[in-house]
C-alpha cells in the first residue's frame, strides 16, 4: 500500500478511540506530550516507540512511519550500491556471499517499490 | 486520481468546519472538527483549514455546492466555502464541489435519504466514525456539531462515487 502521510501513528490512535494520553500509557512513554510531539513529527520516534507501535496497532514500521522508513532505505541503499561497486572484481568466496546479500537487499526493494506503486 | 490519494472533504456547518481525509473510499486518514464561535468564524475557520491542508497534504478538496439550485447554505457557509476554494486553488489543490442532491444519489441505494440515515449509512461504512455519531434528531432540536463530519464524509463517498476510474470533472462554482 502507497503512503501518503509522514506518520500514522494519529490515524491508528484515532481509529482505536484512543487518546493521547491512553497510548502513552500504552507505549511507556511517559506523557501525552511524548505521542504529540511524535504526531506532529516533532520529534522521531525512537526504536522502542516503533516497536511498541507494531506490538499495539500489528502495523510494521514501513505502515506506521512511512517517511522515516523512507529516509532509512534511502541511506541503506546508497550504501548498499557503495560496498557493490568496491567489491566489483572480486571473485573471493566471502565476496561471493556478500554479493548475495546485496542483490537480495536491492530485490526487496525493488518490489517494495512495485508494490507501493500500485 | 489514484486510490492513495489523499482526499479532504471539508463541510462548514454553524458550529464551526468539520473534515474527513481519505486515502481511498474505505481508508479513512483522519477527521475532526474544529468548532468556531465569535463574530469571526469564518477567519477561525479558514485558520484551522489551513492547518488542517498543511498536515493533511491532499490532492483534492471536496467542498459542498452552494451555487446549485436548491441549496440553501447561509450566506456566510457561502462565502467560507468561496474562501476555502479561492485559497485551495491558490495553493494548487484541485476543489470538487458537490450538491445535496449528489451526495443523496451516492446513498439513494440504500434507501438513506435525510442526513440522520445518510450518518448511519456512513458510520456503517466507517466504523471508526460510530462512536460519534449523534442520536437522531428531533424537531425542536438544533443540529448535533457532530453531523458535519457524517455530512464531510458523505461527501469524500461522493467523490469516490463520481471518480472511479480517474475522470477529471469540473470545478464548479460553491
Amino acid at each position: 500500500m502507497h503512503h501518503k502521510l509522514p506518520s500514522y501513528i494519529r490515524t491508528h490512535r484515532r481509529r482505536w478511540a484512543l487518546t493521547q494520553k491512553e497510548l502513552a500509557h500504552l507505549l511507556g512513554a511517559g506523557g501525552r506530550k511524548q505521542v504529540s510531539r511524535r504526531e506532529t513529527r516533532e520529534r522521531q520516534p525512537n526504536l522502542q516507540f516503533v516497536i511498541a507501535c507494531q506490538v499495539i496497532f500489528g502495523v510494521p514500521p514501513d505502515g506506521m512511519f512511512p517517511e522515516l522508513y523512507s529516509e532509512v532505505e534511502e541511506g541503506v541503499m546508497r550504501q548498499v550500491r557503495e560496498l557493490y561497486q568496491s567489491l566489483d572484481g572480486s571473485t573471493s568466496k566471502k565476496a561471493q556471499r556478500k554479493r548475495e546479500l546485496l542483490n537480495g537487499v536491492l530485490r526487496r526493494a525493488k518490489e517494495r517499490t512495485n508494490t507501493t506503486d500500485v | 486520481m489514484k486510490n492513495h490519494d489523499t482526499v479532504l472533504a471539508v463541510y462548514a456547518s454553524w458550529s464551526g468546519l468539520s473534515y474527513v481525509a481519505f486515502e481511498g473510499p474505505h481508508i479513512l486518514v483522519d477527521w475532526g472538527s474544529k468548532a468556531s464561535r465569535g463574530p469571526n468564524k469564518n477567519v477561525e475557520c479558514l485558520k484551522g483549514f489551513t492547518k488542517i491542508v498543511e498536515m493533511l497534504r491532499p490532492t483534492a478538496i471536496v467542498i459542498d455546492s452552494c451555487g446549485a439550485a436548491n441549496v440553501h447554505r447561509s450566506k456566510r457557509i457561502c462565502r467560507l466555502n468561496r474562501s476555502l476554494i479561492r485559497w485551495s486553488a491558490s495553493k494548487g489543490i484541485k476543489v470538487y464541489c458537490y450538491s445535496r442532491d449528489e451526495v443523496r444519489d451516492t446513498f439513494a441505494d440504500t434507501g438513506a435519504f435525510n442526513k440522520d440515515q445518510i450518518a448511519a449509512e456512513v458510520a456503517k461504512r466507517l466504523p471508526e466514525l460510530e462512536p460519534r455519531r449523534p442520536r437522531e434528531r428531533k424537531p425542536w432540536m438544533n443540529e448535533h456539531p457532530n453531523m458535519g463530519l457524517f455530512d464531510a464524509a458523505a461527501l469524500g463517498f461522493t467523490y469516490y462515487r463520481l471518480f472511479p476510474k480517474g475522470r477529471v470533472r469540473r470545478t464548479r462554482r460553491a
